[in-house]
């Protein structure tokens, strides 16, 4: 006869209102650690997705990603004639507000070097990459726009040819890319009145000063050797020189570094929290059949009797809150504001902590079950 | 059987020897000199003192006693769950305490050879009237197909197998009691003990009650120790202990009369 279930069948309500209450706990913690997933995702989306080899930035600085990153478009020039560079893109990022069907959203603004990156690594979902050098985009849906949608962006005109989805940058924002040409008209256009007042001033135009690219990004043959071409790079000085990785580690490390702190702080709390309420649910239900355990080991029950209702509830009101969890999360997963990224390994690595915490609960449990005395019975 | 004289349980403190063996059964239980002290000191309580007697098959025994005197210490460290400060237990002529003691285990002990019955029923919330019974036999290892079986005649035996399949809730105080008395039967113990198990009963309920461990008694074979306060079954004993203080005494059956006009007393 197996009394864990014949105690949860007899108290089922209050059973699953109690494996709602871990279910929804371990939600929390769930979607704690898919926020951070996502935000590290978006983060490194670029990084990640364009399958540079290296990234040629300002010197001194840690990469468009971690700081700002100014670099003069002739540097294009000279990584091109480097040996073991394969090929070499211009890379533009710049952070914007735009006005979006009459509503502002801020995003970022990619720029691509077309013809040589059509964008085709950005995850499309419609449409396709830039087809033409000039008044082309592809933007995330998340920024409201869809394909054919024309938006005027600081007196750019260019029309959506591709939809992505996911594509955002570190902050949650949308992502839009075009040509680099016409990122660098956006980012260099100034209104009438500003050129009028500088020229009055006697200040250059500010849309006359030639403008600057955030990177180079190179692919390297399959032979060449990555240290060289660093090396060489490296003795230009007005630029530096980071592998990808090196990117993804300065950003993540860097810019990123307190929201991830943050974020993984949260996640920490929250699985202490999981741990605690299960604990103390599970340590309070001994506590409840504390006569019924006292009277089985007054008639005689060994102790493996008591030890595996103890265990087996608490392994089935942590499989059922896990249950309640994972079937829950994906309903509102799409309420978040962020992107909630969770892997098959991070459901396999929380059902592992669910049993490792159901197991420390049902030990308290046991514990206790096993001070209770027989006499308790007569008292 | 009929109660042995208290001079023939006396014989029984010599069982050791082949002419006593031969006159009287193995007592069941026997308290030799028995006694407990809780605490030490200054604030040392005596709660039994030097209390003897034996307990053989088939006698019905109430314990009779005002609150404080020590009735249900006596009643656990005979379900072997205190152990005396003093004195020797014996249950089927083994040495449940001290040096020497046969009874390793009293738990595994308790799990054979003795059954309980409470002023309350106690029965598991979460089981039905039959899996109540069936659990102290599944604990003793009887195989599934008997523990089904025993435990159809049982609750059949005591008039509640119509029951069998309500949970402990759905039963009347009466008929929870008699799941109590069938699960404490279960494995057929020899010895059955019984805490106040009509207090919670109306009169006609509780006699029931007192009348069905009176059965047990007969036809198990099982002696029954009773604490009780219910002096309108006394009748219904073979043999009357009364507790005053930590003392044990035996009520001579001249003295019964007076027990039973006399309330306060006990």
């Amino acid at each position: 006869m197996n009394l864990a279930t014949r105690d949860i069948r007899a108290n089922l309500m209050r059973f699953l209102l109690t494996g709602l209450g871990v279910g929804l706990t371990l939600l929390a913690a769930m979607s704690m650690t898919g926020l951070y997933r996502g935000v590290v995702k978006d983060a490194l989306a670029i990084i990640d997705d364009s399958q540079a080899d290296l990234w040629v930035i300002q010197a001194e600085t840690e990469g468009p990603f971690a700081e700002t990153s100014s670099i003069d478009r002739r540097v294009l020039a000279r990584t091109l004639s480097l040996p073991g560079v394969r090929e070499a893109r211009q890379f533009m990022l710049q952070s914007l507000r735009v006005t979006i069907n009459g509503k502002t959203v801020r995003g970022s603004l990619i720029g691509l070097d077309f013809p040589v990156d059509a964008g085709a690594w950005i995850p499309l979902v419609a449409g396709g990459a830039l087809a033409a050098g000039r008044g082309e985009a592809i933007a995330d849906e998340s920024s409201g726009l869809r394909l054919g949608n024309e938006v005027l962006i600081h007196g750019t005109r260019v029309e959506v040819v591709g939809l992505a989805r996911g594509y955002l940058d570190s902050s949650g924002n949308p992502m839009i890319a075009m040509s680099i040409n016409d990122l660098l008209e956006i980012v260099t256009h100034r209104p009438s009145e500003a050129i009028e007042r500088a020229r009055d001033a006697g200040r250059p135009v500010p849309s006359a000063k030639a403008a600057n690219i955030a990177a180079v990004m190179l692919n390297l043959d399959s032979s060449a050797d990555a240290e060289g071409v660093k090396q060489a790079i490296s003795r230009w000085g007005d630029v530096t020189v980071m592998s990808a990785e090196e990117q993804r580690t300065a950003f993540l490390y860097g810019r990123l570094g307190r929201l991830r702190g943050q974020i993984l702080m949260f996640t920490a709390v929250l699985l202490v929290v999981s741990a605690v309420v299960i604990a103390v649910t599970i340590y309070t239900m001994t506590l409840e059949k504390r006569r019924e355990i006292a009277l089985l080991k007054l008639i005689g029950a060994r102790n493996k009797v008591i030890v595996s209702m103890v265990l087996q509830q608490a392994l089935v009101l942590g499989a059922l809150g896990y249950a309640i969890a994972v079937g829950i999360g994906p309903l509102i997963k799409p309420l978040f504001p962020r992107r909630l990224v969770q892997p098959p390994e991070d459901y396999l690595m929380f059902a592992a902590i669910v049993l490792v915490l159901c197991v420390l609960g049902a030990l308290l449990g046991i514990w206790k079950a096993m001070q209770i005395r027989a006499q308790e019975v007569l008292a | 059987m009929s109660a042995p004289s208290r001079s023939q349980a006396l014989i029984s403190d010599h069982e050791g020897t082949p002419a006593a063996a031969a006159v009287m059964p193995v007592p069941v239980l026997e308290l030799r000199d028995v006694s407990k002290v809780y605490g030490s000191g200054d604030i040392a309580v005596a709660a039994v003192s030097h209390a003897s007697t034996a307990l053989y098959p088939g006698q019905m025994v109430a314990l009779l006693g005002p609150s404080g005197s020590g009735k249900s210490t006596l009643l656990l460290m005979a379900g072997l769950l205190e152990a005396p400060t003093g004195g020797s237990i014996l249950l089927q002529g083994r040495l449940a305490n001290g040096p020497g003691a046969s009874i390793a285990d009293p738990r595994a002990f308790r799990r054979q050879h003795i059954g309980f019955v409470f002023q309350k029923p106690n029965l598991i919330p979460f089981l039905s009237a039959a899996e109540n019974v069936r659990l102290a036999l599944e604990i003793n290892d009887v195989p599934a197909a008997q523990a089904q079986r025993r435990t159809h005649e049982l609750l059949s035996y005591l008039e509640v197998d119509h029951r069998s399949g309500n949970l402990p809730s759905k039963l009347s105080g009466g008929e929870q009691q008699r799941v109590a008395v069938a699960r404490a039967m279960a494995n057929q113990p020899p010895l059955l003990l019984a805490d106040e198990p009509t207090a919670a009963l109306d009169s006609k309920r509780g006699r029931q009650v007192m009348s069905l461990f009176k059965q047990v008694a007969r036809d198990l074979s099982a002696a029954v120790l009773v604490v009780t306060h219910d002096h309108r079954s006394l009748d219904l004993f073979d043999r009357i202990l009364q507790m005053d203080d930590g003392h044990l005494s035996e009520c001579a059956v001249t003295s019964l009369a007076t027990v039973l006009t006399a309330p306060a007393a006990v």
